[in-house]
C-alpha cells in the first residue's frame, strides 16, 4: 500500500471504536451472566467472534479506494433488495417476524446491511445528479424510488421500527445533501399532520401499545409498561457510580427483556452508573464528530455524502435506541452499535466505519 | 470553530449542513444525558431503594414421587409434605469477617457459616460439621438456591427455629415431600429405599437428564432412589420440581410491595414477570405392581423365625405376586440418615437382612432340580417311564459309592417314583449317562445360569456347571462324581429364588420360559397409562407336551401320592403340584453360599410348587436357610401362600377356578411315615 495512505490513516477513530468494542464485550459479558444460570451463555462467545471478524472486516475494508463503491453502487443496491427479499421468502418465523436468513449455524439480518447499501446508492444518486442551490422535495423523487422497495420489504417483515429508521436515515442525507429550508419546512408540517393519522390508520395493536407504554408505563406496568419500567429501575439504581460490574440486581435477575441485545444499555447504566453512560456517550459523540470531520476533509462529493450518511446512521441508532431505553421514544428494536449483540449490527457497523477510515486515508489522493 | 470541526476539505458544499449535523448530534447527547442525569442522580434514591435493596428469589416447590401401589390400588410407597431447615448461601458469609462491618448490598446482619453452624448444631442436634460440608457442598450452585441442612425436622426443632429466626439470617424452614411407606418394611428389597444422591450419581444423572432436563434437575440435596424399583423407576418416579418467585429484603424476608404508587407499580411489575417464569411442581409418576399386598403380608408372617425368601409368580405371565426375603430392614432409616454403628450393625448382621435373597441370594437346588434331568433324559431318550432302577440305598460310580437319602433304599424305582420320593439313586444313574453338558442344556432353557430380566438390584445369574466352567474357574477338570452331584442339584449349581420360581413356571405352564415381571404399568398422576408391562414369552422348553406331562404327574404325586415327600402340604380343594428339596450347607467346594462356619450347619430347606395343578394359577418357591429338610419346613409355608391365595379368590385372572375346585382331592394316606428328603454327602 501507498506510504501516504498510511501516513493519512485515522487512528483516532480506529481507537474509538477499538475501545467501544472492548466495552462492548466487557458489558455484554455482565448483561448474560444470570441468577440460576451457571456458566457463560454462548452468546458472549459468539459475540467476541463477531467482533474480531467485524474488526478484521473493518481494517479490509480500507483497502480497496473507496471510490469503488461508486462504480458497485446499482449492483449492490440490487444485492440488497435480494437479501431483503429471501428472509420473506424462507425465513423463519422467530418472534413473530421474518427477519433473517438461515446460513446453517448464524443467520444473517439484511435489514442490517442495508442501511448501509441505502447509504451508498443515496451518496452515489446526489453525487452524479448536482442540483446548485440545493434540492427541491420534487427532486427527491427519484431517489425516493430507491427508497420505497427497501422500505417496503422491512416493513412486510414486518418491522415497522427498522422501517422508520430507513425513512429517517434518507431524510438525514437528504439534509445533508442540502435539502432546501423551504422543503425541509414543509416536510416537517406534512408529518406533524400526518403523525396521528398514521398511530390510528396505519399502526397495529402492537405499534400502538408500544406508544402508550412510552406515555405511561406506570399505568400497564405487568405488560406493555413492563419493559420500560423495568429499565427505568435498573438505569436509576445505578446512580451516580453504579452498582459495580456484574453486581447489577435488575440485570443478573432476568427482569429487563432484550437486555443483551437493544436494553444492553441499561446493564452498563446499572453498574458503572452516570460517570459509565457519560464516558460511553462521550466515546460516540467523538466518533460521530470525528466521522463529520472526515465528511468535511474528503477529497470528492461522493465520499463526503458517503461518510455524512454513515455518520447519520449510526448516530439515529444511538439516538433511537437509548431514546427507547430512557422511555423518551417507542421502543422499535433498534440496536446499540457496539454494544447490543448480533453479528449483522456489530458488522455492518464496523463496516461502515471502515469506509470512514477509507474515505479519511484518501482525503488528499487522486 | 475550534478545529475539531474545522472542514478544510476540498468541496466546501456541505460544510454549513454539516454544522448543523454537528449542532443536532450535540443537542441529541444533551438530551439524552440529561435524561440519564434526571434519572440516575436526581431519582438514583428513589429507584435503588427498590432495585438494590430488594431482590426477587426463586423458591422451589418440591414435586412429590410417584406412588407405588400394589396391583388392587393399595398404597406400598407414599408421599407426604415435610419441614425441612434450609439454609441460602447468598445470605451467609463464608468466613468469619476480619474486620466486622457491613456486608455489600447486605443488611450487615449476615453472619459466618461457622456461627450459623454452631448455633444449628445445638437446636437441631446434628454436628456443626455436617452443617459445614453440606453449605460447601453446595458452591457451584445459584447461591440464592436453599441448602436442605436438615429434612423432615420434628415439631419441636421448627418451634426453635422459628424462634431464632431474627438471630440466624440465610436460615429458613422450606415445605418438601418425603417418601413414606405405608407397610413398613414388608417391601424394603423389593421397593428399595431413597438416599441423598452422592457426587457420583449426581454426575451420572446429570449427564442422563442435563440436556433434556436442565443441570438443576438433580441437586444436591436430593433424595434418589438407592435400591430396589426406587432406583429402577427413579427417572419416572421423580417428579419436576415447581419454582415460584417472592421478594425478599436483604436478610431473607419476604417483603409485601406497597410502598408508594410507582414503587408499588414496580414490585408488582416484578411479581408478574416472575409469576411468568414460576411453573407448578409436576408430580412424578405412580407404579402399579403386580404385587398382593395381603400375599405378601402373609408370606411375612409365614416367614417369621425363618430365615430365606418366597417368591410367588404366576406362571402364565411372569407377574411377580410376592417376594420377600426375612430378615429385612426398615426401608426410611437411610432416609433419615443411618448412623456407622447402624449400618455396620446392618451390614455384618450374619442373616444378610440388607440382602435381596430373591434375587441374589444363590443357592443350591437340591432335589427341586430333579425335573430337569428327568425331563432331559425322557426327552434325550435315555430312560422310558418304564424304565426302572435299583435302589439299594447307593450306587457305585467311577469306582465311588454314592448314597441316597434313604439309607435302606427304595428298591426299583421308575422315573415318576424316582421324582416323588426323590430317589437320589435313580438321578445318580441317569445323570452318569446323560452326562454334564445335556443336562446343563435343559438347565439353561430353563432360564438357569443366567438373571431372569427382572431388572432389579443387579439380581445374580445363579450356576450351570459345565467342563468348561470347572476347568475355567475351579483350573480342576470335569469328573464323572461332578456330574453325578450335579443331577441331584448339588455340586456346583446355584439358584436363585427367583430363578426357582420361574423354572417352576415354565414346568406348569407347558414349557414357557416367562421374563418375569413386576411392574404392571406406569401411569401418570391423573391416571393416563404411559407404559403398560406385556407377558413376554423368552424360551420354549424343547420337550413335547406328553413328556411334560409325566413330569407334572410326578409333581402332583409328591403331594397327593401315599409316599410323596410333600404329601402333608396338600391343600383342600385344589390340587397342588410340586418338588421338595433339602440342600446340603457344609460343603468344601467353591461355592461361597451358606459357608460361614460360625452359622447352623442345617440343610437348606427348600420347596417349590404350583396350583391348581390343571391350569396353574400361582407359583411358590420357598426357601429356608438351614431350615432343615424341604417337605418339613419349607412346604408348609408355600402351603399357607397358596391357601391365602386361593381363599380370598378375588384376584383378577382370567380363568374358572368354580370348574377346577370341584374336583376331588386324592385322599392322603394318613399312616405313612413321613420320609424326609435330604441328600447325603457324596465323599
Amino acid at each position: 500500500m501507498d506510504r501516504r495512505l498510511l501516513a493519512h490513516f485515522n487512528w483516532t477513530i480506529l481507537l474509538i471504536v477499538l475501545i467501544l468494542d472492548a466495552v462492548g464485550l466487557i458489558n455484554l459479558y455482565s448483561a448474560v451472566q444470570q441468577e440460576g444460570q451457571g456458566g457463560t451463555s454462548t452468546v458472549f462467545f459468539s459475540q467476541v467472534a463477531f467482533v474480531a471478524l467485524s474488526v478484521i472486516a473493518m481494517l479490509a475494508m480500507t483497502v480497496l479506494d473507496y471510490r469503488v463503491y461508486e462504480r458497485l453502487a446499482y449492483p449492490l443496491y440490487g444485492l440488497g433488495i435480494l437479501l431483503l427479499t429471501v428472509p420473506l421468502i424462507t425465513g423463519r418465523v422467530i418472534s413473530g417476524a421474518r427477519r433473517w436468513i438461515d446460513l446453517g449455524p448464524f443467520s444473517m439480518q439484511p435489514s442490517e446491511f442495508g442501511k448501509l447499501l441505502l447509504v451508498i446508492v443515496l451518496a452515489k444518486y446526489f453525487h452524479s445528479h448536482v442540483m446548485v442551490g440545493g434540492y427541491r422535495l420534487r427532486d427527491l423523487a427519484k431517489p425516493t424510488m430507491l427508497l420505497v422497495p427497501m422500505v417496503t420489504l422491512i416493513y412486510l417483515s414486518p418491522d415497522l421500527g427498522t422501517a422508520a429508521f430507513y425513512v429517517m436515515l434518507f431524510v438525514a442525507v437528504a439534509f445533508a445533501v442540502n435539502l432546501r429550508w423551504r422543503s425541509i419546512l414543509i416536510l416537517a408540517i406534512v408529518v406533524a399532520v400526518s403523525l396521528p393519522v398514521v398511530y390510528t390508520v396505519a399502526l397495529t395493536d402492537y405499534q400502538r401499545n408500544r406508544v402508550v407504554a412510552l406515555l405511561d408505563p406506570a399505568g400497564d406496568p405487568l405488560g406493555k409498561g413492563y419493559q420500560i419500567l423495568q429499565a427505568r429501575y435498573a438505569i436509576g439504581a445505578g446512580q451516580l457510580l453504579g452498582s459495580g460490574y456484574l453486581k447489577g440486581m435488575q440485570t443478573h435477575q432476568g427482569f429487563i427483556p432484550e437486555n443483551h441485545t437493544d436494553f444492553v444499555i441499561t446493564v452498563l447504566a446499572e453498574e458503572w452508573g452516570f460517570v459509565g453512560c457519560l464516558v460511553v456517550l462521550t466515546l460516540f459523540l467523538a466518533l460521530l464528530v470525528l466521522g463529520l470531520r472526515v465528511a468535511g476533509q474528503a477529497k470528492e462529493r461522493f465520499g463526503a455524502i458517503l461518510a455524512t450518511g454513515i455518520v447519520c446512521a449510526i448516530f439515529l441508532q444511538i439516538l433511537v435506541n437509548m431514546g427507547a431505553v430512557l422511555g423518551l421514544l417507542p421502543v422499535t428494536g433498534i440496536t446499540l452499535p457496539l454494544m447490543s449483540y448480533g453479528g449483522s449490527s456489530i458488522l455492518t457497523i464496523h463496516l461502515m466505519v471502515g469506509l470512514l477510515l477509507n474515505i479519511s486515508m484518501r482525503r488528499y489522493m487522486f | 470553530m475550534a478545529p475539531i470541526i474545522d472542514f478544510e476539505g476540498h468541496n466546501r458544499e456541505f460544510q454549513p449542513r454539516l454544522k448543523w449535523l454537528v449542532a443536532f448530534m450535540v443537542a441529541g447527547f444533551v438530551v439524552i444525558a440529561c435524561r440519564f442525569s434526571y434519572l440516575q442522580l436526581v431519582r438514583g434514591d428513589y429507584y435503588v431503594r427498590y432495585a438494590a435493596r430488594n431482590s426477587f428469589k426463586a423458591r422451589e416447590i418440591a414435586a412429590p414421587r410417584g406412588i407405588i401401589f400394589d396391583r388392587h390400588g393399595n398404597r406400598i410407597a407414599d408421599v407426604r409434605p415435610s419441614f425441612d431447615v434450609v439454609i441460602r448461601p447468598n445470605l451467609i458469609r463464608r468466613h468469619a469477617p476480619a474486620v466486622a462491618g457491613p456486608s455489600p448490598g447486605l443488611d450487615g446482619a449476615a453472619l459466618d457459616i461457622g456461627a450459623i453452624a454452631k448455633a444449628l448444631s445445638r437446636l437441631l442436634h446434628i454436628p456443626a460439621q455436617s452443617v459445614v460440608e453440606r453449605f460447601k457442598s453446595a458452591t457451584g450452585r445459584a447461591r440464592y438456591k436453599p441448602v436442605v441442612i436438615k429434612p423432615d425436622v420434628s415439631r419441636d426443632e421448627m418451634a426453635a427455629i422459628e424462634a431464632h429466626r431474627i438471630e440466624l439470617p440465610g436460615v429458613a424452614i422450606q415445605v418438601g415431600q418425603k417418601r413414606t411407606y405405608t407397610h413398613g418394611d414388608l417391601f424394603s428389597h423389593l421397593v428399595g429405599y431413597l438416599g441423598e444422591v452422592n457426587s457420583s450419581e449426581l454426575e451420572h444423572l446429570r449427564e442422563l437428564y442435563g440436556a433434556t432436563k436442565g443441570e438443576d434437575y438433580y441437586e444436591i440435596g436430593d433424595f434418589v432412589g438407592k435400591y430396589g424399583i426406587e432406583k429402577q423407576y427413579e427417572p419416572y418416579l421423580k417428579g419436576e420440581d415447581g419454582v415460584y418467585y417472592v421478594l425478599e429484603d436483604a436478610t431473607g424476608r419476604m417483603v409485601t410491595p406497597a410502598e408508594g404508587e410507582d414503587g408499588e407499580a414496580y414490585a408488582r411489575s416484578m411479581l408478574a414477570h416472575l409469576t411468568r417464569r414460576g411453573r407448578p411442581a409436576s408430580p412424578g409418576n405412580d407404579l402399579v405392581l403386580t404385587i398382593d399386598l395381603e400375599l405378601q403380608r402373609r408370606v411375612r408372617e409365614l416367614m417369621e423365625g425363618h430365615v430365606g425368601s418366597v417368591v410367588a409368580m404366576e406362571p402364565g405371565t411372569g407377574r411377580i405376586l410376592a417376594m420377600f426375603n426375612n430378615p429385612t430392614f426398615d426401608p426410611e432409616i437411610f432416609a433419615r440418615g443411618i448412623s456407622r454403628e447402624a449400618w455396620e450393625t446392618l451390614r455384618t448382621n450374619p442373616e444378610h437382612p440388607l440382602e435381596d435373597k430373591a434375587l441374589r441370594g444363590q443357592y443350591p437346588p437340591g432335589s427341586t432340580f430333579k425335573m430337569i434331568p428327568a425331563l432331559a433324559a425322557l426327552a434325550e431318550g435315555v430312560v422310558t417311564t418304564a424304565t426302572t432302577v435299583y435302589c439299594p440305598g447307593y450306587i457305585k460310580i467311577g469306582g465311588r459309592k454314592f448314597r441316597c437319602h434313604k439309607r435302606g433304599g427304595h428298591g426299583y424305582v421308575d422315573i415318576r417314583r424316582a421324582l416323588v420320593e426323590s430317589c437320589d439313586v435313580y438321578f445318580y444313574a441317569i445323570g452318569a449317562k446323560l452326562g454334564v453338558a445335556r443336562i446343563a442344556k435343559y438347565a439353561r432353557a430353563f432360564g438357569l445360569g443366567a438373571p431372569t430380566g427382572l431388572g432389579l438390584n443387579e439380581e445374580k445369574p445363579g450356576l450351570v456347571p459345565s467342563e468348561v466352567w470347572k476347568l475355567r474357574v475351579v483350573r480342576q477338570p470335569w469328573v464323572i462324581g461332578d456330574t453325578v452331584s450335579a443331577t441331584i442339584g448339588q455340586g456346583y449349581n446355584l439358584v436363585t429364588p427367583l430363578q426357582l420360581a420361574r423354572y417352576t413356571s415354565a414346568l406348569a405352564n407347558g414349557g414357557r420360559l416367562m421374563r418375569p415381571y413386576v411392574v404392571e404399568r406406569i401411569q401418570t398422576v391423573d391416571g393416563r397409562v404411559i407404559k403398560q408391562s406385556q407377558p413376554e414369552e423368552v424360551g420354549r422348553i424343547p420337550v413335547d407336551p406328553a413328556t411334560l406331562g409325566v413330569i407334572q404327574s410326578a409333581m402332583l404325586g409328591v403331594l397327593e401320592d401315599p409316599s410323596g415327600t410333600a404329601r402333608r402340604s396338600k391343600l383342600k380343594g385344589i390340587r397342588v403340584a410340586g418338588k421338595t428339596g433339602t440342600a446340603q450347607v457344609v460343603r468344601k467346594d467353591h461355592a461361597d453360599q451358606g459357608k460361614k462356619p460360625k452359622r447352623a450347619f442345617r440343610d437348606h430347606a427348600l420347596f417349590t410348587a404350583y396350583a391348581p395343578a390343571e391350569n396353574p394359577e400361582i407359583v411358590v418357591s420357598v426357601i429356608v436357610e438351614h431350615g432343615g429338610h424341604g417337605g418339613a419346613v419349607a412346604a408348609p409355608i408355600a402351603r399357607e401362600v397358596m391357601r391365602t391365595f386361593f381363599d380370598r379368590g378375588e384376584l383378577p385372572v382370567p380363568g374358572d377356578r368354580q370348574a377346577r375346585a370341584v374336583q376331588p382331592a386324592r385322599p392322603g394316606a394318613e399312616s405313612v411315615v413321613a420320609v424326609a428328603d435330604a441328600s447325603p454327602p457324596q465323599d
